[in-house]
C-alpha cells in the first residue's frame, strides 16, 4: 500500500513527507535500536517511542521508509532536519504502538 | 594540599559521528585554554581511538586528560568508562570493537568519524558506525570496564540514552557507590534519588562552542587516583551551572 494512503486512512500527523508515494510492505514495532536494526524488514513503517536522531541511521540501514512516533511524543529538531536529508517520512500519533498497529492493520497493511 | 581544578570529563572528538569535525586537538586545546579548563576527558562513542593524540597535544598545553570512552549498551544506555592509562583505554576500546555490529553508514548523512594526529591532520576514517548500540548488555559493559581497571559513570541520566530516561531508574543506586552525570540544574534540583549517588556535571560537548566550565574539583594533583577520589567524594566537587 502507498504510504500516503496509509496515512490518510490512519490519520497520523505528518512531520516530514519525503516519500509519500513509496510502497509500504510491512511494519515493525520496537524501541531498542539494536533490535530494530537486526529485525526490521525493508520497505516498512516503524512504530516506536524513540525520537533520537539515531533512529534515522537505523531506518537508512534497514530500508525503513517511515517512522511513526507513538504515544503523543514529538521529534527533536535535529531528527526532523536529518529526516528531510535522508528521505524518510516522520509521523506522529497520540495512539500507543499497539493501537497504532491496529489502525495500520485495519487500513489494510498486512 | 588541595588545589582547585576546572574540569570537564565528557567531551567528544571528531571521531564521534555526531560531533563536529572541528573537534580536533588544537581547536579543543585552544578553547579550553581560553575558558580556563585544565583537566578533561575525551569520551568518544564506543572508541578511545583519539585519546592518545589528544592526551599528548593537550598535555603540551598544560591540560591533563583522563582516558575515556562512552559505551552504548544494547539497552540504548550510555555509560562513561574512565581508565588509568591510555594503554588500558586502548585495550578496552579494541576489546569493545568486537561488540560493535559491522554496520557502516554514509558519513555524508550521519557524520564523519575521523582519527586525527598531533598536527591536527585527519589520518583515517572509522568505517563502522560508532553511534550504534554495541551488543553488550549494561551489566556486562559495567563489569568489563571494571575488569580493565576503570570506573564507570552513568551518562546524562535524565536525557535520551541516559539510564533513568531509558530504564526509569538507576540499578543499585541505594548502595551509595553509583556515580551519575546530570545535564541540567533543573533536574538536579528535582531529583530525589540523587542523595544516594555521587553526581557530576559535564558539557557532553560535540562542538567547540559547547565547551564550558562545568565543575570545580579540589584535588592534590591531576591523576587517576585523585580523579576517582573526587568523583566519589562530593565534598571535593562543585558543580557549575550556566
Amino acid at each position: 500500500m502507498l504510504l500516503k494512503e496509509l496515512i490518510d486512512r490512519c490519520g497520523f500527523r505528518i512531520i516530514t513527507a519525503s516519500n509519500l508515494n513509496e510502497e509500504i510492505k510491512d511494519g515493525y514495532i520496537g524501541d531498542l535500536l539494536s533490535d530494530v536494526m537486526g529485525n526490521a524488514p525493508a520497505d516498512s513503517i516503524w512504530l516506536t517511542v524513540q525520537s533520537h536522531v539515531n533512529i534515522l541511521a537505523v531506518a537508512s540501514i534497514t530500508g525503513i521508509k517511515a517512522i511513526l512516533l507513538c504515544n503523543g511524543l514529538s521529534y527533536e529538531e535535529e531528527t526532523i532536519e536529518k529526516a528531510k536529508e535522508n528521505d524518510i517520512t516522520l509521523l506522529e500519533t497520540e495512539k500507543s504502538s499497539f493501537h497504532a498497529s491496529l489502525a495500520l492493520f485495519e487500513a489494510g497493511l498486512r | 594540599m588541595l588545589r582547585d581544578f576546572y574540569v570537564d570529563f565528557h567531551i567528544h572528538s571528531c571521531l564521534s559521528p555526531c560531533a563536529e569535525i572541528t573537534m580536533t586537538p588544537a581547536v579543543i586545546g585552544k578553547r579550553l585554554q581560553e575558558i580556563g579548563i585544565d583537566w578533561i576527558s575525551i569520551t568518544d562513542h564506543n572508541s578511545a581511538g583519539n585519546v592518545r593524540t589528544f592526551s599528548k597535544v593537550l598535555k603540551s598545553l598544560g591540560i591533563e586528560v583522563i582516558p575515556g570512552i562512552e559505551v552504548h549498551t544494547v539497552e540504548d544506555v550510555h555509560i562513561l568508562g574512565f581508565f588509568e592509562s591510555i594503554e588500558a583505554a586502548e585495550a578496552y576500546s579494541s576489546w569493545l570493537y568486537k561488540f560493535i555490529p559491522d554496520v557502516k553508514v554514509d558519513p555524508e548523512k550521519f557524520g564523519y568519524q575521523l582519527y586525527v594526529n598531533e598536527d591536527d591532520e585527519f589520518t583515517a576514517m572509522e568505517e563502522k558506525w560508532l553511534g550504534q548500540p554495541t551488543s553488550l548488555k549494561l551489566n556486562k559493559a559495567i563489569d568489563s570496564i571494571l575488569e580493565f581497571g576503570g570506573i564507570y559513570v552513568y551518562s546524562h541520566i535524565e536525557r535520551k540514552m541516559g539510564i533513568v530516561y531509558q530504564l526509569g531508574f538507576v540499578p543499585g543506586a541505594k548502595n551509595n557507590s553509583e556515580i551519575v552525570e546530570i545535564s541540567q540544574k533543573n533536574t538536579f534540583d528535582k531529583f530525589n534519588d540523587l542523595q544516594h549517588m555521587s553526581v557530576i556535571h559535564s558539557s557532553d560537548a560535540h562542538s567547540p562552542q559547547e565547551l564550558k566550565k562545568v565543575m570545580r574539583l579540589k584535588a592534590k594533583r591531576r591523576n587517576f587516583s585523585e580523579f576517582k577520589e573526587c568523583l566519589l567524594n562530593q565534598k571535593r566537587v562543585e558543580l557549575l551551572w550556566d
